[in-house]
């Protein structure tokens, strides 16, 4: 009896060490890969072992490592485990809030929501130099400029963060910015005020994603355009009454998709839907590169042939993906750049008549990276 | 490749086992000696030579310190080479840089520095000490057999991080140990799963508090976190280095050997002495037998004890690290043991037993400060913050880096640094055994199960133990 009662320990004890590449030699099929944001190792060719069998060494372990059998399901199912144990995100990428709302812990943007993370005199001064450079060197073109900050979710719907969290400072970093920014002049719109206004009629964010929904890209683009009427009067408003909302449920967002719960953590996303048909229509391609850093972030060039419109080159972030629809309606022909280092020579060649620079809050220091203009 | 890798743990432990498992007896002592330099090739080959070297070396100076009359002058020559030279391959390997720079203060060329810090010289070197002071005294006969002498050596469950086995833990009998049984499987499997985790579900989670304590820059840092950081790392420290040895010994056992125990729950201590009898005892008990009683131990003026026991603990800092650090930490430790010795040894000795506790955890905690601190003046800075020269900042920590989990990782620390499962399993085995074996064969395999998904999920650090 206790002969067989140690070959039951043992198969059981075993059993989490060889199951996963047992199945898959079995032939078993594993579950969604994780989309992560990296490339993974691959495994080493044995022909490395010959050469250089250090770097073979370390190639195996950590593609292995990144790579082995079930892995992706061994982290949902850990996720899945950790949120039902503590309720609370199982990553510490992610705040798990109140009423099922997730938000951002990466890149500053938990403190930007805190208020711990100010800009210093010499950083606000610095960065009030350069933009101020960038408008003296766009208005010797005859060329308005406009830089605008779409707010972070938190800063919007903070009274859904996590119950033990509280701000820190009643000024924060996008505080700091703006004010710097009006003080020297530089045409500056803090989208905060709108998407608090339009999270009164209905959600303006994602709760399972870092992004405005389609309401708040909505109201967000609208509050750019009325900002830029003040110099382009014959440009009309974007009117509630030219789209109607579309509520419909749909699998997680960003935020879900980091903790692999895409299917647990699903959400009722709201897009806008225009009742008329779209103006804009996508151009040729512009004789020249597109300036993005990365692979994936494609320049979107569009035209409605309006001529009463104005031409307008816009620099952005994510943010403005879902914008595009909206914005690019305003527009004789609109040309969004995913990159926040300003262009000279894009601006030299598309002569637009106005540049709009937009910057989600946690990235609010990005458009001010040095650029010698000629 | 760390054995808390996914090769190690998925492919490479249950090739080894099942080949093992039907591999002829006599073979096994060879197929184990070659798995275990495919272990060390595959985990640090620049440095296989060297370690195939000091085998070699450390297994023909053994038979001929054998060979030599006891007590002869040869046989103390022959010592004394042996000795010398593997403390010199370990001053090179580890301490060339410390020792040029910063002691002679002089700049080498480069072409004399090793390429890096060979992996566990500190241990097997330390093995091999003891093998030939062992020999030397008649207590061990010297081994002639290259395959077992090489295993010896070159273990796979205890190269990284030990623990420092002595010749007759792993060979008691002389010859082969006996084959591993059913029981000697599950056991080993079952430490091999207590022991993972611990490091990746308990010092994993502690780790990054301690990280972010430490991380902080000088004047930054308040004081509930600097607490916080420090109890989170004395914690952390503890689950890392004897999970390690769990799955050391687990492994050990799993191929039918004995390896010796590492800790006996060191924080459970009522003063620096009996700490150092708990704690890292394959470390202190090799300074104990081959440096402190050589040096004349317990047995001579009480100022020369003290000063021996200086001297040792300084040692001991350094074997830890190639930095100042490192020894104020050893001596750190040397001076409340020399003091220990005194008239206040005897009155720490008669004060209550919750404060005695008090006392030896303080020690022993506030020393991790030099031992986790990047330099000397962080250490010093750190000390600052627990004294509250900075109270503002708390509220960040408590916000952003405490939750649920934490918690929890710290709940089951503190529980687990005293010996209160021990004392639960054996009042449920006097209640009932029945519901007791189900339980104790039961959480294994769920302790395995929950840290292959926690390690799935990234979230773990290297062994903090493998640097050294």
């Amino acid at each position: 009896m206790k002969r067989i009662l140690s070959a039951a320990s043992v198969a059981l004890l075993l059993l989490p060490l060889i199951l996963p590449q047992g199945l898959t030699l079995l032939g078993v099929s594993q579950g969604p890969k994780a989309v992560e944001n990296r490339l993974k190792t691959p495994l080493p060719p044995l022909s490395l072992a010959g050469q250089d069998f250090k770097a073979f060494a370390k190639q195996l372990t950590t593609s292995y490592g990144e790579t082995f059998p079930f892995r992706d399901d061994m982290i949902r199912a850990a996720n899945r485990i950790k949120l039902a144990l503590f309720r609370e995100s199982p990553s510490k990428n992610v705040i798990l809030g109140r009423d099922g709302w997730l938000f951002f812990n990466m890149e500053s943007a938990l403190e930007d929501w805190l208020g711990v993370n100010l800009l210093s005199r010499e950083e606000l001064d610095a960065f009030t130099a350069e933009m101020k450079a960038r408008r003296d060197w766009l208005a010797a073109r005859g060329i308005p400029m406009l830089l605008v900050i779409a707010p972070n979710k938190a800063s919007v719907y903070g009274q859904f963060m996590p119950p033990a969290m509280h701000k820190l400072s009643p000024v924060t970093r996008l505080d700091q910015l703006g004010q710097a920014m009006r003080e020297a002049g530089v045409p500056f719109l803090d989208l905060r005020p709108a998407l608090i206004s339009a999270g009164q009629v209905r959600r303006a964010y994602w709760k399972t994603d870092t992004h405005w929904n389609g309401w708040g890209a909505f109201r967000g683009s609208a509050a750019i355009v009325e900002a830029l009427r003040a110099r382009f009067p014959g440009m009309p408003p974007l009117a509630d009454e030219e789209y109607r909302p579309l509520e419909f449920e749909t699998h997680g967002g960003d935020l879900s998709d980091m903790l692999l719960l895409t299917d647990t953590l699903t959400e009722r996303d709201i897009e806008m839907e225009r009742l008329s048909p779209t103006r804009a229509h996508a151009a040729g391609p512009p004789g020249y590169p597109n300036p993005a850093m990365r692979s994936g972030r494609d320049m979107v060039v569009l035209e409605t042939g309006d001529k009463s419109l104005p031409k307008a080159v816009f620099f952005r972030d994510s943010f403005s993906s879902a914008a595009i629809p909206f914005l690019s309606q305003r527009f004789q022909r609109s040309v969004f750049l995913w990159e926040h280092t300003f262009q000279p020579q894009i601006i030299e060649a598309e002569k637009p008549d106005v540049v709009v620079i937009e910057a989600v809050e946690r990235y609010l220091h990005q458009p001010f990276r040095p650029v010698p203009l000629p | 490749m760390p054995v808390d890798s996914p090769l190690f743990l998925l492919v490479w432990l249950p090739v080894v086992l099942g080949v093992f498992a039907f591999c002829p007896g006599g073979l096994r002592g060879g197929l184990l000696l070659a798995a275990s330099l495919l272990f060390y090739a595959l985990s640090d080959v620049t440095s296989l030579p060297l370690l195939c070297l000091s085998a070699a070396g450390n297994m023909l100076l053994g038979l001929a310190i054998g060979k030599a009359e006891p007590g002869s002058g040869a046989r103390r020559a022959l010592l004394a080479a042996g000795v010398g030279a593997n403390l010199l391959l370990l001053a090179w390997a580890k301490y060339f840089s410390f020792l040029t720079a910063q002691v002679l203060g002089i700049s080498a060329p480069a072409w004399m520095a090793p390429a890096g810090m060979p992996l566990g010289v500190s241990f097997f070197t330390f093995s091999a000490v003891a093998y030939l002071m062992d020999v030397s005294r008649g207590q061990q006969a010297p081994e002639a057999n290259p395959l077992r002498f090489g295993l010896f050596m070159v273990f796979f469950p205890k190269i990284t991080a030990g623990p420092i086995a002595r010749y007759r833990d792993m060979f008691p009998e002389g010859g082969w140990p006996a084959a591993p049984t059913m029981e000697d499987l599950r056991a080993g499997l079952a430490r091999l799963a207590v022991g993972l985790a611990k490091k990746a579900l308990v010092a994993g989670t502690l780790g990054p508090m301690a990280d972010a304590a430490f991380g902080e820059p000088a004047g930054r840092l308040d004081m509930g976190t600097a607490w916080l950081g420090l109890a989170s790392y004395s914690l952390q420290l503890y689950f890392d280095f004897s999970g390690y040895t769990d799955m050391a010994v687990g492994l050990g056992r799993m191929f039918g050997y004995k390896l010796p125990e590492n800790f006996n729950y060191p924080y459970v201590s009522q003063s620096v002495r009996e700490f150092w009898r708990r704690w890292h005892m394959t470390l202190s008990s090799w300074f104990r037998d081959y440096l402190y009683i050589p040096l004349g131990g317990g047995r001579v003026a009480p100022w020369k004890v003290q000063r021996n026991l200086l001297a040792v603990f300084a040692l001991c800092g350094l074997w830890h690290g190639a930095s100042w650090s490192f020894v104020v930490w050893g001596l750190w430790h040397g001076v409340f043991l020399a003091l220990e010795r005194t008239r206040i040894g005897k009155a720490l000795d008669a004060l209550p037993r919750p404060l005695r506790h008090a006392y030896a955890l303080a020690v022993v905690c506030l020393g991790w400060v030099f031992f986790r601190a990047a330099d000397f003046s962080q250490a010093l800075a750190y000390f600052s913050a627990l004294a509250g020269a900075n109270q503002s900042g708390f509220d960040y920590t408590w916000m952003v880096r405490v939750n649920r989990q934490y918690m929890a990782a710290l709940a089951v620390g503190l529980i687990g640094s005293a010996p209160a499962l021990p004392w639960l399993a054996a009042r449920l085995e006097a209640l009932s055994p029945a519901v007791a074996g189900a339980c104790a064969r039961l959480a294994a395999p769920v302790l395995l199960a929950a840290a292959l998904l926690q390690l799935a999920a990234g979230t773990y650090a290297p062994f903090i133990y493998a640097q050294f």
